[in-house]
């Protein structure tokens, strides 16, 4: 018994230990690549930048485990990295369809109009604005711009009604929701009195987007065909107008190909 | 419509109603996209895996970055220039080889101490260096800049054959012979439809749809996108052609409505029906840890990648501080490795592009979860041997002892060389030993068992199913949830270890007093083995009290006693063998 146990001990540690046999220590060095792609040359005059471009992922699955603000923060920090603005693609994938983390993303895009050119500006790290003003440290070091103490303070504002909006999301969404619900059945009812129908007609207790259609995502009571694992793709590109004015370009198309039962659940 | 940012940077006024003056600042932001992809419950959506597959195909047509960064939600880029520095690895000379390059995973959030091991330095500062110097480190889920190309499953431009014993014989290969066009001169445009993209582009081109699925616009920008990720010309390598200095600063394409549309045919559940995304292409399906197979599988292939250490962390995250989830998730990874070990990627199968050293990795990779079985003999053995009497070996010989004392000091100067060249602390290797020892008790023999069963016997039994207990909201506290404790089965094992062991110390001490003639060497030998268990079990104990202080002294007092008796109970009723008749009729006349 020791026996074996001592063998395969020595067996585990020597695959434990043989890939260890060559380490490497790496270095890089950020000028030569800002000289190779970034300066302007016979081919490139303007100086433009040369980089590939760089598609970043995130995957999200269920906002209640991962709260949305932790989400957006990390949203926020990629907007602002360092890279040519035009190479960089931010893709957000909620494998939870949910409406939360779609307005969530959109109240971070808005915010992100304000946060992004602060970074660039006055060189913040890191570009996470809860870890940044988190941070113990004095953030006075190292800043020399004169307008800076004021920026920080405004921005600093902006981000706590961000992170309140934020919050208030999950209620807001229900109260929209049950509004216009309400308001659906009251038209629903109506429409029957008219018609004198009968048999009642069941409201589906739909989830409503801020624009007053459906969310195409799972909703907050599962109904056929918008419940969790069970709901049409959505993509929706953001575009970043003017701080606090979001326009809305949705498009939704539902892809509906194969004849699919309803008496799921 | 829905413009990605303009090519020219955009400055803003210094008016007034902007929060901040943004003179001379770059007021562009790049494209912000959200995707949640089609779900139907008649088809599997593979979690994660599928998820990222549906993004690779839906930023083909939109963005088609040639390389992909892939985060995880609560893993934000601390370092601002983290990308810089991974493109640095991806452009330089021979970068045209690197799959992906991977940057280490920090955590923020633990508690000071690191009870649990959490940052895990061990592993990203010791194994994963030190793969860098073989082929590459492993994928680990986040954190990771993959090159496009590679994650369609495409062979590297140039790979190496390691045949023979150990890998010693190597074959060059140039899976992408080059080929002058002359049409290359003077393109500087972004070329679609190209057709150096293999040197079989005939046979790719006729695979495509049953390949990627028949989205044409999506076969259209692979191309595309291998070429941009190309290396510029006067640095290209033996066997392959670069592409022109500035061919890539060009503006990017509108997107328009079609394209959006285009991107939600890709993002159907159906999409990947009858073709390899899953198989061969994008990230594996079928596995709990799907980073590593998808690693696994481009190391396969033959590329190499990248370990990036940033002198400023690159991306943090949070863990899970408390014991009951940190288990769980070892026991997610154990599971996966238990999967590999026993599943077609297994490394004993690897393809001859890997080399000797990476094989042996990847065999670890899926071998470690069986040595929990011996650990918990070991466990259990000094126990055992102060129960009996017995020593683990029958003498101490000198020559033993040498031996032992050489192992052991070779051992201390090995951790001291980890720990000098990785620059962790003495600490944290201690923490990575102590949990190793309480996960591999636990969460690996759990994998193993669960495995095992899965392979032979068909059953799937799951040990995650938690009883979660009213915890109580506490804002004050920043570590709150570290004391949160949840019932698991996981937490069996370690017990029982630790109470058999502590008995065991008990025993053997009552023995040692009451016999006439007390062998404290063997006492201490012993003694010494049950304690050194406990010493690397002493942050489970901790992690299972629960709250600080919440514990009142009384219990230790208690506990202490029960132990106390018990073992007295033991030497009474049942008289050590070892001990001679003379004392018990002594004792008892």
């Amino acid at each position: 018994m020791s026996v074996t146990c001592e063998l395969w001990f020595a067996f585990s540690w020597i695959l434990d230990q043989l890939p260890k046999l060559c380490p490497v220590n790496r270095v890089t060095d950020l000028s030569v690549l800002k000289e190779q792609f970034e300066s302007p040359n016979l081919r490139n005059p303007k100086g433009r930048s040369d980089l590939p471009g760089i598609d970043v992922f995130v995957s999200t699955a269920d906002p209640e485990k991962e709260p949305p603000l932790v989400t957006a923060n990390t949203i926020l920090s990629i907007l602002a990295v360092d890279y040519p603005v035009e190479k960089v693609a931010c893709y957000l994938s909620d494998d939870g369809g949910a409406l939360l983390t779609f307005e969530a993303l959109a109240e971070t895009a808005s915010f992100a109009r304000i946060w992004v050119p602060f970074c660039r500006k006055h060189n913040i790290e890191p570009r996470n604005p809860e870890a940044y003003f988190g941070q113990k440290r004095d953030f006075l070091k190292n800043k020399v711009r004169l307008d800076f103490v004021r920026e920080r303070k405004r921005v600093k504002r902006e981000y706590d009604e961000f992170k309140v909006r934020i919050n208030s999301l999950p209620e807001s969404i229900r109260r929209r929701s049950n509004a216009y619900n309400a308001h659906e059945e009251l038209r629903v009812k109506k429409k029957q009195m008219e018609t004198g129908a009968s048999e009642p007609v069941k409201v589906p207790k739909a989830t409503w987007m801020s624009d007053g259609s459906h969310w195409p995502g799972t909703w907050a009571s599962a109904e056929p065909d918008h419940s969790r694992g069970d709901h049409a793709g959505i993509i929706q590109v953001f575009r970043h107008l003017k701080y606090h004015i979001l326009v809305h370009v949705f498009i939704k198309i539902i892809v509906h190909v194969f004849s699919y039962t309803k008496s799921n659940e | 419509m829905l413009a990605p940012p303009n090519a020219e940077p955009e400055f803003g006024a210094a008016d007034g109603d902007n929060l901040i003056d943004t003179t001379d600042v770059d007021i562009r932001l790049p494209m912000l996209v959200y995707v949640s992809r089609e779900k139907r419950p008649a088809y599997d959506h593979n979690k994660k895996a599928g998820a990222m597959n549906a993004l690779v195909r839906t930023s083909a047509i939109m963005s088609n970055g040639p390389f992909i960064l892939n985060l995880d939600c609560d893993h934000y880029i601390y370092n601002s220039l983290a990308l810089r520095e991974g493109m640095c690895f991806m452009l330089d000379r021979g970068g045209d080889r690197i799959c992906y390059v991977q940057f280490p995973q920090r955590f923020e959030g633990i508690d000071p101490s690191d009870r649990y091991a959490n940052h895990n330095t061990v592993f990203f500062d010791v194994s994963m260096r030190a793969l860098d110097g073989l082929q590459g480190p492993m994928y680990v889920g986040t954190g990771c800049i993959f090159r496009r190309t590679a994650l369609y499953g495409f062979s590297p431009p140039r790979a190496t054959e390691h045949r023979g014993w150990f890998g010693r014989r190597k074959i060059k290969l140039f899976l992408r012979k080059p080929k002058v066009s002359k049409k290359e001169e003077d393109e500087v445009s972004v070329q679609i439809n190209s057709d150096h993209n293999d040197d079989d582009a005939d046979i790719e081109s006729l695979l495509l749809p049953k390949r990627f699925g028949n989205s044409t616009s999506l076969a259209a920008s692979i191309p595309v996108a291998e070429y941009q990720g190309r290396l510029l010309q006067d640095l290209q390598g033996k066997g392959t052609h670069g592409r022109p200095v500035g061919s890539l600063a060009v503006p990017r394409e509108p997107l328009d409505a079609a394209t959006v549309a285009e991107a939600i045919t890709v993002i159907s559940c159906f999409y990947e029906d009858k073709t390899e995304w899953g198989k061969r292409v994008g990230w594996i399906y079928g596995s709990v840890t799907e980073d590593v197979v998808t690693g696994y599988r481009m190391h396969n292939r033959g590329w190499r990648s990248v370990y990036c250490v940033t002198k400023r962390d690159a991306f943090r995250g949070s863990a899970p501080i408390n014991l009951t989830d940190r288990l769980h998730q070892v026991l997610r990874w154990a599971t996966g490795s238990v999967e590999i070990f026993f599943s077609g990627n297994n490394a004993l199968l690897a393809s001859p592009r890997m080399k000797f050293l990476q094989r042996v990795a990847y065999l670890n990779v899926g071998m470690y979860p069986f040595t929990s079985m011996f650990l918990i003999v070991y466990c259990f053995l000094p126990a055992m041997s102060l129960f009996s009497g017995q020593f683990i070996v029958q003498t101490l010989s000198v020559t033993f002892l040498v031996f032992l004392l050489g192992i052991t000091i070779t051992l201390c100067l090995l951790a001291l060389l980890e720990i000098k060249w990785s620059g962790i602390t003495l600490h944290d290797w201690w923490r990575n030993e102590q949990f190793w020892l309480i996960g591999g008790t636990s969460a690996h023999a759990a994998a193993v068992l669960q495995g095992l069963l899965k392979v032979i016997a068909g059953v799937e039994i799951s040990f995650t199913l938690t009883s979660k207990s009213a915890t109580p909201d506490n804002e004050d506290d920043e570590f709150a949830e570290l004391y949160e404790v949840k019932w698991s089965f996981l937490m069996i094992p370690p017990i029982t270890i630790m109470m058999v062991n502590a008995i065991g110390i008990a025993v053997g001490v009552a023995r040692t007093m009451y016999s006439p003639f007390p062998q404290w060497s063997k006492l201490v030998g012993g003694v010494f083995f049950s304690f050194w268990v406990l010493c690397h079990l002493y942050p489970f104990a901790k992690g299972l009290m629960g709250r600080r202080g919440k514990i009142p002294t009384i219990i230790y007092v208690w506990s202490g006693l029960l132990s106390i008796i018990i073992s007295l109970l033991w030497v009474y009723i049942n008289p050590p063998s070892g001990t001679t008749e003379d004392y018990m009729n002594f004792k008892f006349p």
